[in-house]
């Protein structure tokens, strides 16, 4: 063979080699069909495992930041809320039905026998011939523990004669537990309704785990149905306007 | 494949965007022995080429949304079928044996050139070169690039480039030589 340049022996290579065809085994196209269609199935539930799972990590972590550790079972607060709860919708017991009107009784007494300064016996004076609310607070009185009565009795032992000693017990006790329990009243006449939707059974149990002010979520029952009214996901909030 | 070949392959473009599985097929179907031939001039022998080809295919399929129709689909094809071999080529490993060997015996070999042989002969010439020299001949005489796109591409200097592709003709010469010599077809076949 003639020494050839360099020009011609790239051009025979390229002339001949550049349309070379083969035919591939059919094992080419079932490897690269398989991994094709694996990458597209696979993508997005990757995306969502791992979307879910910053989520849950997010969450985990936001909690264990709150200074307030996380209780499941419920406070002396929500004992005393629970039972008013029950109190509104039942209807008057006889049995408090009896004490109440010695209550009516003694309360005529105190009255006249004390300064007038006590606003919240007065209060009781008047309510009690109603009658329908005021149930509620006399089982308040009596549910609370016995330790308190005594506590308070005291006191009330030493403005009083001896004389009505049982029966003013239990009316000087009372006032005083009212006026504990009122500004939670105040506080929270919304979120302590009854559990009539999903939503407030949601709020139920987020306002169990969840203490701060603004919940993580919580929910409304409006006109068109149950609506969240706030939200409360760390640095995004959301208020409702009430 | 004649039938195949009624579609031209910028018709499959936006089957495939759309990632259609039968465009795909069609496509494939339509370029694969074209595509195995660039192969084979990168790879040792046809197994290698196949697995290259197949990397490079799935490539297609995945990165076809990225052509933007700057020269023709089959070009832009064949550009990643060579990116294919120079990334191969630059990680240095042997790839993994992702077509079965047996599939792969049992397959017939056709050659669609007219003079068959002495391009097979051209083939083995290629494929028996070193690696290194392998790619820069194929690069610089048969892709048409320049020694500074080979430098880019490799990773090495233009000098090296250029020495590496002197020292592939001398070889090439010299096998031409002997083959020319022998004049014997069993040596082609024997792969």
């Amino acid at each position: 063979m003639r020494p050839i340049s360099d020009k011609d022996l790239d051009k025979i290579f390229h002339d001949k080699l550049y349309s070379f065809e083969a035919e591939p085994s059919e094992a080419v196209w079932n490897g690269i069909s398989s991994k094709i269609s694996k990458k597209k199935s696979k993508l997005p539930l990757f995306w969502l495992a791992a979307a879910s799972m910053a989520t849950i990590v997010g969450t985990m972590i936001w909690f264990s930041l709150q200074d307030e550790p996380m209780k499941l079972t419920g406070k002396a607060g929500n004992d005393v809320s629970q039972p008013k709860q029950e109190l509104i919708e039942t209807p008057a017991q006889e049995a408090t039905n009896i004490s109440e009107r010695q209550l009516a009784e003694v309360n005529n007494q105190v009255v006249a026998s004390k300064e007038p300064k006590e606003n919240s016996t007065l209060e009781i004076t008047k309510k009690t011939p109603v009658k329908p609310t005021s149930p509620a607070k006399i089982t308040v009185a009596n549910a609370s523990p016995p330790e308190l009565k005594i506590a308070k009795e005291k006191p009330a032992l030493e403005e009083k004669n001896t004389l009505e000693q049982t029966q003013t017990l239990a009316i000087v006790t009372e006032p005083e537990i009212e006026s504990q329990t009122e500004p939670e009243l105040v506080e929270a006449p919304k979120k302590q309704r009854t559990i009539r939707s999903v939503g407030s059974l949601v709020n139920f149990v987020v306002g169990k785990v969840d203490k701060r002010k603004n919940k993580i979520i919580e929910f409304e029952d409006g006109d068109e149905g149950t609506t969240v009214s706030s939200l409360n996901l760390g640095l995004l909030k959301f208020q409702a306007k009430q | 494949m004649n039938l195949s070949r009624k579609l031209s392959v910028d018709d499959l473009l936006e089957g495939c965007k759309r990632a259609d599985r039968r465009s795909q097929e069609l496509l494939y179907k339509m370029l694969a022995s074209r595509m195995l031939g660039v192969c084979m001039r990168y790879a040792k022998d046809q197994y290698e080429a196949e697995d290259m080809l197949q990397v490079g295919f799935v490539k297609v399929f995945q990165k076809v949304n990225e052509f933007r129709g700057d020269g023709s689909f089959e070009g832009w094809i064949r550009r990643i079928m060579v990116n294919t071999a120079i990334e191969i080529y630059r990680k240095g490993q042997r790839m993994l044996n992702v077509v079965d060997i047996n599939d792969v015996f049992d397959a017939p070999q056709v050659t669609f050139d007219m003079n068959g042989l002495e391009v097979k002969d051209l083939m083995n010439l290629i494929q028996e070169l070193s690696a290194g020299y392998k790619m820069v001949f194929n690069l610089y005489a048969i892709e048409g690039y320049s020694h500074k796109e080979i430098a880019e591409q490799l990773g090495i200097t233009e000098g090296a480039s250029k020495s590496q592709l002197s020292r592939a003709r001398a070889i090439l010469r010299d096998k031409l030589k002997k083959n020319e010599s022998e004049t014997v077809i069993g040596t082609a076949v024997s792969g």
